[in-house]
């Protein structure tokens, strides 16, 4: 069976938590914030799918050449595609590299944004379907198989999760998912096999409308669908990780989305100021909680993403 | 080759219509301004400080800053009519090539026949070329107005653009030049005699622009995706550095933790099962 033969699996996904569980079978690794990648080879070929199913070998040609991190004749391999800025692992800077469709723009990023593949991972090698094995084992194939390098590396298992968890909160990353070491992989999952405890949280938003400042965007008022399809605003966010140039070249392209009418069932609190949108626009915005009334906290904007106004919900 | 300015070249009552053409051409490699983040060519947008918009073309005139910060205005018809723009090469005078230096000489142009006229031309050229004479000429091509020297390479009436004395600048103006030189007649000689064993005819095929070859030769390796590594100038944090520096923090906040932890480990050692390495990545 040709690995590259099957229609993409989309990843295991773990569930939330914030009490972390104990045990001896549960172990912590750190939560890369990155994108989602699946490698799959037969041994000649390699090609890279997303958790949404697109593929994405494009993007990270360098990870192509399966050989010099794998020593599988056949694998698919689970990971994650991180970029640092800063020193830590930046969602913006991954998805400057992500976004490109260029081949000559992105020989130039593999140079300019350097990826390294998190992997932490597998489930086909050698021609077998490895899910139904306990994830300690399936580690213990990785650790046979992987060789890593600046660019690939082994996610690895820390005992102590709450001590990983502070170390998280110290450094500025994610958070940290704790998972079951006799757990089986399954594809399409979501349950608590794997739980993720993260010191912020993050979502997709629409933008339903903005603000100005001398004639230049400053803020952006964000919403989420609930499922009756009504949108609510949840806040507004300024700067973020957008430079100066991001929201010049802002101000620009919502002038085609401007509406009379206001897009929120419910009334933000910039309601005088702000100039509605059709909600077409996407973004990626990390608060650190909720407020008792239903707005994010301390939002910043990660990046704008081509993720469609529908996955824009509460159920996210 | 592309006609660069049709006319005539003038002198008493002789006109001998010419075409003009570019005898030289620029071979650095062009290269152009890249935005480093994501690749995209530079634009320049004309713009006006004060009134902070950009500027189209039909809006700019030109200025002469008479003093600093006041300026005379014209515009481009009122320059255009100052100009001879008579589209002539006027002959003013014959002289010998050896008598004007090479440091009037600014660019070349190769002239050949008109539409109407290859019997005048054959005919000047072979005068000059008879009695051994460079041709002084005015010449004004578009605004500008030029010096030029009219003479014969190989078979081809060409004019060399020459700068007016007033742009030359005198020797008198550079610093440190040697007043009445003493020499010592056996390091003359001696440089008199390396000078003749370096004498070689002008042979300028010989000569070749190494730097120009080597920027096209590292141009066609990136190319062909042989990357050129280049050695950084720092090294950028990784992902390995972190997981160093992760590490580390861990073993701090591990440190300070009440024994019990060490006992779950251990306890799940004598278990017999075997964990995976306990690094931090």
């Amino acid at each position: 069976m040709n690995p590259l033969k099957l229609n993409p699996i989309i990843p295991f996904e773990p569930v939330r938590t914030e009490r972390l569980p104990t045990g001896p079978n549960w172990t912590a690794q750190v939560k890369w914030d990155g994108v989602r990648m699946l490698a799959y080879s037969d041994g000649s070929e390699t090609r890279l799918w997303n958790r949404r199913r697109n593929e994405r070998s494009v993007q990270y040609p360098e990870f192509l050449h399966i050989r010099s991190y794998c020593n599988c004749s056949s694998v698919i391999l689970d990971g994650e595609m991180i970029a640092l800025d800063g020193g830590k692992p930046s969602f913006h800077r991954i998805m400057k590299r992500d976004r490109l469709r260029i081949p000559e723009r992105i020989k130039l990023a593999v140079e300019l944004v350097p990826v390294t593949y998190m992997i932490f991972d597998v489930l086909y090698a050698d021609g077998q379907w490895v899910t139904g094995k306990p994830l300690a084992e399936r580690q213990r194939l990785l650790e046979q198989i992987i060789v890593p390098g600046p660019a690939v590396q082994l996610v690895r298992n820390v005992a102590d999760a709450a001590a990983l968890f502070e170390t998280m909160r110290t450094f500025g990353m994610e958070g940290i998912v704790v998972k079951d070491l006799n757990s089986t992989y399954a594809p399409g999952g979501k349950d608590g096999r794997w739980q993720k405890k993260k010191l912020y949280h993050d979502l997709y938003a629409a933008v339903g409308g903005v603000t100005f400042r001398d004639n230049i965007v400053n803020a952006l008022l964000l919403g989420l669908y609930d499922d009756k399809g009504d949108l609510y605003y949840i806040g507004h966010a300024g700067a973020g990780k957008l430079t100066q140039a991001d929201w010049r070249s802002l101000t620009e392209r919502i002038a085609p989305l401007v509406v009379g009418k206001r897009p929120f069932a419910n009334l933000p609190e910039r309601h005088k100021e702000a100039v509605w949108l059709d909600p077409r626009l996407t973004v990626r915005v990390q608060f650190l909680e909720w407020s008792p009334d239903g707005v994010m906290r301390q939002p910043i904007i990660q990046s704008f993403v081509d993720v469609g106004p529908d996955r824009c919900t509460f159920g996210q | 080759m592309h006609t660069v300015w049709k006319g005539a070249i003038s002198f008493g009552l002789v006109h001998v219509p010419v075409k003009m053409f570019s005898a030289t051409q620029d071979n650095d490699i062009a290269m152009k301004m890249i935005h480093k983040a994501c690749g995209t060519p530079i634009s320049y947008v004309r713009t006006c400080q004060h009134c902070e918009q950009p500027v189209e073309w039909e809006d700019i005139v030109r200025g002469y800053e008479y003093e600093p910060g006041r300026f005379v205005l014209f515009e481009k018809e009122e320059l255009d009519a100052l100009a001879e723009a008579s589209k002539e090469i006027k002959i003013l005078d014959f002289v010998d090539l050896n008598e004007i230096d090479p440091i009037y000489f600014q660019k070349t142009y190769y002239l050949s026949p008109g539409d109407t006229g290859s019997n005048a031309y054959s005919l000047l050229m072979e005068a000059m070329r008879q009695t051994g004479k460079i041709g002084i000429a005015k010449v004004s091509i578009r605004s500008k107005s030029s010096l030029a020297a009219i003479r014969i390479i190989e078979d081809c009436i060409a004019m060399e653009t020459i700068f007016y004395p007033d742009e030359i600048r005198s020797i008198r103006q550079v610093p440190n030049l040697p007043e009445n030189p003493q020499v010592n007649d056996k390091e003359l000689a001696m440089a008199k005699m390396l000078i003749e064993q370096l004498s070689a005819p002008f042979e300028p095929d010989k000569y070749k622009d190494d730097y120009r070859e080597k920027v096209w030769d590292m141009i066609q390796s990136k190319i062909a995706g042989e990357e050129v590594r280049v050695a950084p100038e720092a090294p950028k944090t990784n992902v390995i550095d972190l997981m160093a520096a992760l590490q580390a923090s861990l073993e701090a906040v591990k440190t300070e933790k009440v024994p019990a932890d060490q006992t779950d480990k251990t306890a799940s050692k004598s278990r017999g099962k075997k964990k995976a390495k306990e690094t931090v990545s």
